[in-house]
């Protein structure tokens, strides 16, 4: 145990020795869902038939095994910096005069300053073992192209990350840090790929969409030699790595004595929100101990919330391969929030499909909102969270506060996926009152689904 | 089983596989190794493509490391049988895993 300064109270210290040694596969315990079940892509060239995921993460994706071994290998990365910390939010606790206990899984503290390292590390592995030379990718606010640089660095892999224009205009130091190192940051919508220049024809001020920089990287990866694209988030292996997240909690919380109640976190595709809710599911299903798991979105992009439950493409133009999910429609434009991080057409099928089975709950917020709950954080634990984490956050709050109208005593623990120090521009933006407050148009999903209708029809 | 028969056997297995995921109204005897794997008649994607190798890996009690599938050259369905033959009649000596054994991924 250690003390923490700001609280005295003592906190669990997980050893790096502690870090898990398997990943936790929440499709073993998904009675009914079929992680094969997809729509094949249509195809444009001869390259369509190379693999663009190396076979071992293939067959993580689709197994039936609870729990998948991680490489020693990359455990030992993960040694680096890992368990991260689990933090009681006391002060935040005592500004909001609780009774419920706070506690956040810091992933701020990864050296790439998200959780998005946890994926990223594992991926660079296998794809070297596979004899790939350059990992291609999309990224929204920069936090996971940040990452998959440094892992490709670490395995000297070259890093092409397509960074959707609003972004990588909003937060040029992202930018600098993708480069420092050693990826090559590409603005999209871009001239560069045939997607690309396909957008900007029909709107040359496009904010651009992580739905089309991934069209983007797909269509870069398959026409460049040795290149393969990599997947962030949304992905079942993805949201298999970050279970290191929920199940180092677990035994975190556990060894407090406590248990949480409600899990929560913000909700993109759904790496961060899976990696910490998913081994507390496990645990309600073994032990019967029932924890609420609650996904928070932005009101710019809310799939779960108004999003239908459907087929739909995984990137812009529909060059992927279809599967079942929440989506707002594969061609919906969110408006350019700060979190972009959490600015995705769809949620991952398998929380879409836990979604749609009641298993998983979903709120949403506007981002002024999620801000003034930002700021309460920083006030209380002196902690800047990303803008992304900060929708937890949201949700935590008035969470604790309706504990304290009812005077519920109960434990709520959040992933504050990751740090701001990159987002202070957002930080200021919202301290000079400028920042605007966006809630999805329903001309806009409307228009989005429409697309999606007609395009599955042909 | 000689070698002869247990080629064959490969190839069975493979088209059947396909038939069977890719949903394709045909007989195994009917499925030419000369068709190719990007035909309008196959369909398929890098990721059923994936899945298929991973189907026939549990069937015929094989695996193909990740840098040999990578780099493997699919062009027909003639080609995916020599490819899952290859690993499961000649398999492999030992767990000797060398980037030069594979040519370089496009």
């Amino acid at each position: 145990m250690i003390k923490q300064l700001n609280t005295g109270i003592e906190v669990p210290n997980l050893q790096p020795g502690q870090v898990p040694s398997h990943w936790y596969n929440v499709v073993a315990d998904l009675e009914g869902y079929v992680s094969e079940e997809r729509r094949p892509a249509r195809q444009h060239s001869e390259e369509d038939l190379r693999p663009q995921l190396p076979l071992s993460i293939y067959r993580q994706s689709v197994s039936s095994k609870p729990f998948i071994a991680i490489p020693a290998e990359v455990r030992a990365q993960y040694e680096r910096w890992r368990p991260t910390p689990l933090v009681r939010a006391l002060r935040l606790e005592q500004m909001l005069q609780t009774p419920a206990r706070i506690y956040y899984k810091y992933e701020g503290a990864s050296p790439s300053g998200s959780h998005k390292l946890n994926t990223a590390v594992a991926q660079a592995y296998y794809y070297k073992e596979a004899g790939v030379r350059e990992l291609v990718t999309a990224t929204g606010a920069g936090q996971w192209g940040t990452a998959l640089a440094m892992a490709c660095a670490m395995y000297d892999l070259r890093c092409t990350a397509f960074m959707v224009r609003c972004s990588y205009d909003q937060k040029p130091q992202r930018r600098t840090l993708i480069e420092m190192h050693g990826g090559r940051v590409i603005p999209s919508p871009s001239r560069i790929t045939e997607a690309g220049a396909s957008i900007l024809a029909d709107d040359p001020d496009c904010p651009g969409s992580l739905s089309i920089a991934s069209s983007e990287a797909h269509e870069y990866a398959t026409r460049t030699a040795g290149a393969r694209y990599s997947a962030g988030s949304g992905d079942n292996h993805v949201l298999l790595h970050q279970t290191v997240i929920g199940q180092e909690a677990l035994a975190q919380i556990r060894s407090l004595g406590d248990y949480p109640d409600v899990v929560v976190a913000a909700l993109g595709a759904g790496s961060n929100f899976a990696g910490i809710a998913m081994p507390f599911y496990r645990e309600s299903r073994l032990t019967g101990q029932k924890t609420e798991l609650v996904a928070v979105e932005p009101r710019a992009c809310p799939k779960l919330t108004r999003g239908i439950y459907t087929w739909d493409y995984h990137d812009a133009l529909g060059n992927t391969p279809m599967s079942k999910m929440y989506t707002l429609g594969h061609s919906f434009i969110p408006s350019p929030i700060h979190a972009g991080g959490l600015r995705y057409h769809g949620a991952a099928p398998v929380l879409s499909w836990m979604y749609h089975e009641g298993l998983i709950s979903a709120v949403a917020y506007g981002q002024k909102a999620v801000f003034e709950a930002a700021a309460d954080f920083i006030r209380a634990e002196q902690v800047i969270p990303a803008p992304e984490s900060a929708h937890a956050i949201r949700y935590v709050i008035d969470r604790a506060k309706k504990a304290r109208e009812t005077g519920t005593r109960e434990t709520i623990l959040f992933n504050l996926s990751g740090h701001g120090l990159m987002d202070l521009g957002a930080y200021q933006t919202w301290m000079s009152g400028q920042l605007d407050d966006d809630c999805a148009a329903d001309a806009d999903v409307e228009r989005a689904l429409a697309e999606l209708s007609r395009k599955t029809a042909e | 089983m000689n070698f002869e028969s247990s080629t064959n056997s490969v190839a069975v297995s493979v088209k059947q596989v396909l038939i069977s995921v890719l949903e394709l109204q045909l007989e195994v005897s009917e499925l030419d190794e000369g068709l190719s794997l990007r035909s309008d008649a196959i369909g398929m994607d890098s990721l059923t493509l994936l899945h298929i190798i991973a189907k026939l890996e549990q069937e015929l009690s094989f695996e193909i490391d990740d840098e040999a599938m990578m780099s493997a050259k699919l062009v027909d369905v003639g080609s995916l049988v020599e490819l899952v033959r290859s690993h499961v009649v000649g398999r492999p000596a030992g767990n000797e895993a060398s980037s030069a054994k594979y040519e370089a991924i496009e």
